[in-house]
């Protein structure tokens, strides 16, 4: 019993965590100035975000299978959020108009030493 | 404290909505759609945790795995749509 109640506000305090980064996260996506920025905000914030909130979820599961799918979403999600979030960086760093405001820019460098284009 | 939860996530989902619409760039546009899925996914989870029921938790696993293909796709459609 006593373990139970343990679980359960250990789930509720990862939850309000997960919340708080989850605020966070909106408030960086909606006051930061520039598109990379928003987009450093929107990565991090949203992985933490998402991790604890299905973390609490997990603790506080009514049973065994549950707690495993729970912990089976949090694992994709960790694992692909990144993915999709660089795929966007990428494609927008390969459009040209995303490139006019940066200052220093040695990944072009690196691309012109490997292919030359 | 779920319904809380569910709440507060579905405010912070409009905000990013905000985003969406007036973004500047596609970058933020899709960045912020992103933001969006993965607030929604959460919400499915906790519906699942409320009703304890695990098919929500199919349904948000399913979700997710979309959200992922969605957002590579149009990436890529970007990325050839700017090769000179």
């Amino acid at each position: 019993m006593t373990l139970d109640a343990a679980r359960h506000l250990a789930g509720s305090f990862m939850m309000t965590g997960g919340l708080f980064f989850c605020f966070a996260m909106t408030v960086g996506m909606l006051r930061f100035p520039d598109a990379y920025t928003r987009l450093h905000a929107g990565t991090k914030g949203l992985t933490v975000g998402a991790g604890l909130l299905l973390l609490g979820i997990g603790l506080r599961s009514p049973s065994l299978v549950f707690a495993l799918r729970v912990v089976l979403v949090a694992l994709f999600l960790l694992v692909t959020n990144p993915i999709a979030v660089h795929a966007i960086a990428r494609a927008n760093y390969r459009s040209e108009r995303a490139r006019r405001h940066l200052v220093v820019d040695e990944y072009a460098e690196h691309l012109d030493g490997a292919n030359g284009s | 404290m779920i319904v809380t939860g569910m709440g507060i996530l579905i405010g912070l989902s409009g905000f990013c909505l905000v985003r969406v619409l007036r973004g500047p760039s596609l970058l933020d546009r899709m960045a912020a759609a992103d933001a969006i899925g993965v607030m929604m996914t959460i919400v499915l989870a906790l519906i699942g945790l409320l009703t304890e029921r695990v098919v929500y938790l199919d349904i948000a696993f399913v979700y997710a795995l979309l959200l992922f293909a969605d957002t590579l796709i149009i990436a890529r459609f970007m990325e050839r749509r700017n090769e000179r």
